[in-house]
C-alpha cells in the first residue's frame, strides 16, 4: 500500500506505540491521586511538559493544556479567550481557509456577539498585509491563523502578521499549528496560542495540546476536577501524554533531514505531472513540500481516488473529514477557483516514511488511470 | 398473562386449494429456520386450520420472532387448559383477571370440538358472571379492554388475550423466483422486503462500475442484505462488472440518453442471467414518475428490451411511504451511508423523461454492446448471504 493521506492521519511509529503500551500498562494510576505512583505519573508530566515546549524551542513563558486533540485545542483557544476577554473588545479576525474546526468556532461566536473578519487569501496563498492593517483594530481581542493550510500546504506570512499584531496590546495571535509541526521550518515563539495534534505526527488520534502564554487568561470548555489549571477537567491521560511527547520529539529532531527527502520526492512529483495536460498543480511560493495539491481538468476527483484506492495508492480529494459530502473545497474557493475546480481537487500529503519509489510507483499508477476513465463532457 | 403455546393463523392460504399443505410446509420451515436456535424448546404440531408451538421453555424475543416471518396472518400467544371442565376455565379466568389491568371485557368462547357439552353462548356467560361477581370489572362486548378468548378443542382448552398481527404475505419461497436489480439506495432493499414477504424468493444482482462507484457501495448491499436475512435466510447476490459497457454507453449516448441506455443495457443483462439461472421473472425498485428513468414513456422505452415479466412492487408508491418501510425494516440508516451507487458523471444535466425508442436503437447501433454484454455475464462476482446474529 502507498499512503500519500498523511495529512488526514498518520501512522504511529513503533516508539509511540511501546511508550504508550508501556505507560498504558504501567502507569495507569491517576496522576491526580496522591499516593506515591500517581505523584510519580504527575511529575512525570511535569517533565514532559518541558520537554514538548522545549521540542518547539519555547521557553517558560509558555505552558501546555493537554487535551483530545487539535479541534478541542481550536476550540479551548478560540472560545475560551473570547468568553473570558470580551469585556476588552469584541472584534477577531481569521481567514477563509482555515481548518473547520477554527471557521465553524468563529461563526458560532459571530452569532454571540463576536464582530468577525474573514481575511481572504490571495492567489499567491497570501494574507494582504495592507488588508490587515486596516481591519486590525482597539477592539481586535483575537486573530486565529493556521501557519500551513492543510488541504493546499502553503506557508502563511505570520510573521508579518506578528509585527502588525504587537502594536496591540490587548490582541492575541493563536496559530493553529496541527499541519505545520513537522511540515514547515517555523519559528513558534510567533504564536501567544498554538494548536498541537498528536495524530498529524505519527502519533495517536486523541492526543493534542494548546500551547499557550501564562499570562493568558481562558475561560474552560470543560467543567469538573479542574485538572490543567482548570482550563481542562478530566483525568490526565498519562499514555496519550507519553505518546505525544514520543510522537513529537521525533518529528522534530530529524525534522531537516526529513525535510530535504520530502523536498526531493515532491519535486520529482512537479517535474512528472506539470506537463500533464489534466492537471494544474497549487504551487506557492511559500509551502510544505508534505503537501501537493493539483486540480482535474477533465475528470472526477472523487473518481480518481477510487481508481488509485482501488490499487492500494490511498490519496484525498479535499479534506478527509468532507470527502463523503462532495461539496466544493472552501480553501480553493477562497483562493479563487470556481465550482467546478473546488470540487475536484487532490491533495497528495506524504510523511517523512514515504520514499522516491512510492512516488514513482504513484506516477505510473496515476498516469494509467488518468487515461483509462472517461471525463465529464466538455 | 403466562402462556405456554403460540397458534400461528395463516396468511391469505385459505384462497389456495390442495397445494395448501406446500404453503403450509413453508411456514413451518420458515418457522423453524427463526427458531432454530431454540429447536428444543417447543414442538411444533401442524394442522389444517393451524400451526401450534407448544413452549417447552420461554423462548427469548419470541414475539418480534414470529412477527418477521411472513404468510402469517397473526398469532396468539396462548395457555392450554387439558381438561376444559368449566370450573378448570372459571379458576383460570379468575387469575387472569387479577394480573391484567383494565376496567371492561368480553368473554369469546368457541366451540370447536361439538361434544363439549356447553355451547359458545353458554359457555360466555358462565365465565362473565364469575368476573362479575368476583372482580370489579364491567362488560362491554363493544369495545373492550380485554378480550378473553376461549378456544374448546379436542384436546383441551386454548385461552388468550393476546393476538399479535403477523407480517401478512406468503411463506418464504413460496410463490416462486425473481431477479432483484439492487442498487443500494433507499428503495430498491423495500421492493426486496415487499418481494420476499410476499413468498417471492429473491435473487439480486448489482451493478458496479469502479472506480464511478465506491467500492463500499458492496459493503454497504452486504449490509442490507444480511439485514433483510430475517426474511429469507439465504440470498444470493451477483455482481456485474459494468464499468466498460458504462463507459461505452456514455462515450455513444446523445445528450439526455444515457441513463436510459444504461438501464437497457442493465435489463439485458439481468434478463439473461436470470434465464440461466431458470429464474423466470425480474424485479426492480422502480416507482412511477420518480426521477426520469421512471416515467410511464422512460419504462416503456427500457422495458422494450426484455419480455420477461418485471415485478415493480413500488411502483405506486411514495418517496415517503418508502422511507417509513425502510425505516421500519431496517435499511434505512444502512442505504443513507454516503456511497455513490451510480456515479454522477454519468447522469446528463437535462435527462429525457420520454425517450424514443428509434433513438435508443440508433445509439446501440453505434457499438458492440453484445460482446460488452457477454463480458459482463463472464465475469460475475457472487457472494452468499446468510441468517446469522
Amino acid at each position: 500500500m502507498i499512503y500519500f493521506d498523511n495529512a488526514s492521519s498518520t501512522k504511529p511509529s513503533k516508539e509511540v506505540l511501546e511508550a504508550y503500551i508501556n505507560a498504558a500498562s504501567n502507569n495507569f494510576e491517576n496522576p491526580n491521586s496522591i499516593h506515591k505512583l500517581g505523584m510519580k505519573n504527575f511529575n512525570e508530566i511535569n517533565r514532559i511538559r518541558l520537554r514538548i515546549l522545549k521540542a518547539l524551542n519555547l521557553d517558560s513563558e509558555y505552558e501546555v493544556i493537554f487535551n483530545s486533540g487539535a479541534t478541542e485545542s481550536n476550540n479551548l483557544g478560540i472560545i475560551g479567550y473570547f468568553n473570558k476577554n470580551k469585556n476588552r473588545g469584541n472584534h477577531i479576525i481569521t481567514t477563509k481557509v482555515e481548518h473547520d474546526s477554527v471557521l465553524e468556532v468563529f461563526k458560532y461566536l459571530e452569532n454571540h456577539g463576536a464582530k468577525v473578519t474573514y481575511l481572504d487569501i490571495n492567489k499567491d496563498g497570501e494574507i494582504d498585509i495592507d488588508e490587515f492593517k486596516k481591519v486590525i483594530s482597539k477592539d481586535t481581542i483575537l486573530v486565529s491563523i493556521m501557519p500551513v493550510n492543510n488541504e493546499l500546504g502553503f506557508a502563511l506570512n505570520i510573521k508579518d502578521i506578528k509585527e502588525i499584531t504587537k502594536n496591540y496590546p490587548k490582541c492575541v495571535l493563536h496559530l493553529d499549528c496541527a499541519q505545520t509541526v513537522g511540515k514547515y521550518p517555523f519559528d513558534y515563539s510567533l504564536g501567544d496560542m498554538l494548536t498541537i495534534s498528536g495524530h498529524k505526527i505519527n502519533g495517536l488520534k486523541g492526543s493534542g495540546a494548546l500551547i499557550k502564554k501564562k499570562k493568558i487568561n481562558l475561560e474552560p470548555l470543560l467543567y469538573g476536577g479542574g485538572q490543567e489549571n482548570n482550563l481542562r477537567s478530566g483525568t490526565l491521560d498519562y499514555p496519550g501524554i507519553v505518546a505525544l511527547c514520543v510522537a513529537l520529539e521525533n518529528t522534530m529532531k530529524d525534522f531537516n533531514q526529513n525535510y530535504k527527502n520530502i523536498q526531493d520526492l515532491q519535486g520529482f512529483l512537479i517535474e512528472k505531472l506539470k506537463n500533464n495536460p489534466e492537471i494544474s498543480l497549487n504551487i506557492f511560493k511559500n509551502k510544505t513540500p508534505f503537501i501537493l495539491n493539483f486540480n482535474l481538468k477533465t475528470k472526477k476527483a472523487s473518481v480518481v481516488v477510487e481508481a488509485l484506492s482501488n490499487e492500494d495508492i490511498m490519496v484525498s480529494s479535499v479534506s478527509a473529514c468532507n470527502s463523503k459530502k462532495e461539496s466544493p473545497s472552501h480553501v480553493l474557493l477562497a483562493l479563487g477557483k470556481n465550482e467546478e475546480e473546488a470540487k475536484n481537487a487532490i491533495r497528495l500529503s506524504f510523511n517523512k516514511t514515504n520514499t522516491l519509489d512510492e512516488a514513482k510507483i504513484f506516477i505510473e499508477k496515476f498516469n494509467k488511470i488518468i487515461d483509462s476513465i472517461i471525463g465529464r463532457k466538455l | 398473562m403466562k402462556y405456554n403455546v403460540v397458534i400461528v393463523r395463516f396468511g391469505e392460504m385459505s384462497t389456495k386449494g390442495k397445494n395448501k399443505k406446500d404453503f403450509v410446509a413453508k411456514l413451518a420451515k420458515s418457522i423453524r429456520i427463526a427458531l432454530r436456535e431454540n429447536e428444543d424448546d417447543y414442538k411444533m404440531v401442524i394442522r389444517h386450520d393451524h400451526i401450534y408451538l407448544y413452549l417447552i421453555n420461554d423462548i427469548d424475543n419470541l414475539e418480534n420472532t414470529l412477527s418477521e416471518i411472513s404468510g402469517m396472518y397473526s398469532f396468539s400467544l396462548a395457555y392450554k387448559i387439558e381438561d376444559p371442565d368449566l370450573d378448570n376455565l372459571k379458576e383460570f379466568a379468575l387469575k387472569v383477571f387479577a394480573e391484567e389491568e383494565g376496567k371492561t371485557f368480553k368473554i369469546r368462547a368457541r366451540r370447536i370440538d361439538k361434544s363439549y357439552p356447553f355451547i359458545s353462548d353458554e359457555i360466555n356467560r358462565e365465565i362473565a358472571s364469575t368476573i362479575l361477581k368476583n372482580t370489579s370489572w364491567r362488560v362491554d362486548v363493544h369495545n373492550p379492554d380485554l378480550i378473553f378468548d376461549i378456544e374448546i378443542r379436542d384436546d383441551g382448552a386454548y385461552v388468550f388475550t393476546k393476538t399479535i398481527k403477523g407480517m401478512g404475505g406468503y411463506p418464504s419461497g413460496s410463490i416462486g423466483k425473481t431477479l432483484m436489480m439492487l442498487s443500494g439506495g433507499i428503495d430498491s432493499p423495500v421492493a426486496t422486503y415487499l418481494l420476499m414477504r410476499r413468498g417471492v424468493e429473491v435473487t439480486c444482482i448489482h451493478f458496479a462500475a469502479p472506480p464511478y462507484t465506491n467500492s463500499g457501495v458492496i459493503d454497504k448491499l452486504e449490509d442490507i442484505l444480511k439485514s433483510l436475512t430475517k426474511y429469507q435466510s439465504k440470498i444470493r447476490l451477483f455482481i456485474v462488472p459494468f464499468t466498460k459497457l458504462q463507459e461505452k454507453i456514455y462515450e455513444n449516448s446523445f445528450e439526455g440518453y444515457p441513463i436510459t441506455i444504461m438501464r437497457r443495457m442493465m435489463y439485458r443483462i439481468a434478463s439473461r442471467l436470470a434465464q440461466r439461472l431458470n429464474i423466470p421473472c425480474l424485479a426492480s425498485g422502480e416507482s412511477v414518475g420518480q426521477v426520469a428513468s421512471q416515467t410511464i414513456d422512460s419504462l416503456n422505452v427500457i422495458n422494450e428490451v426484455t419480455n420477461i415479466p418485471v415485478l415493480r412492487p413500488l411502483c405506486t408508491y411514495d418517496k415517503v411511504d418508502i422511507i417509513r418501510i425502510s425505516e421500519k425494516i431496517g435499511t434505512y440508516d444502512i442505504s443513507i451511508r454516503p456511497y455513490e451507487d451510480c456515479c454522477t458523471i454519468f447522469a446528463p444535466v437535462k435527462p429525457k423523461t420520454s425517450p424514443h425508442l428509434d433513438e435508443c436503437l440508433k445509439i446501440e447501433s453505434l457499438f458492440d454492446y453484445e460482446s460488452l454484454i457477454n463480458e459482463c455475464l463472464d465475469n460475475l462476482e457472487v457472494k452468499y448471504i446468510k441468517f446469522d446474529n
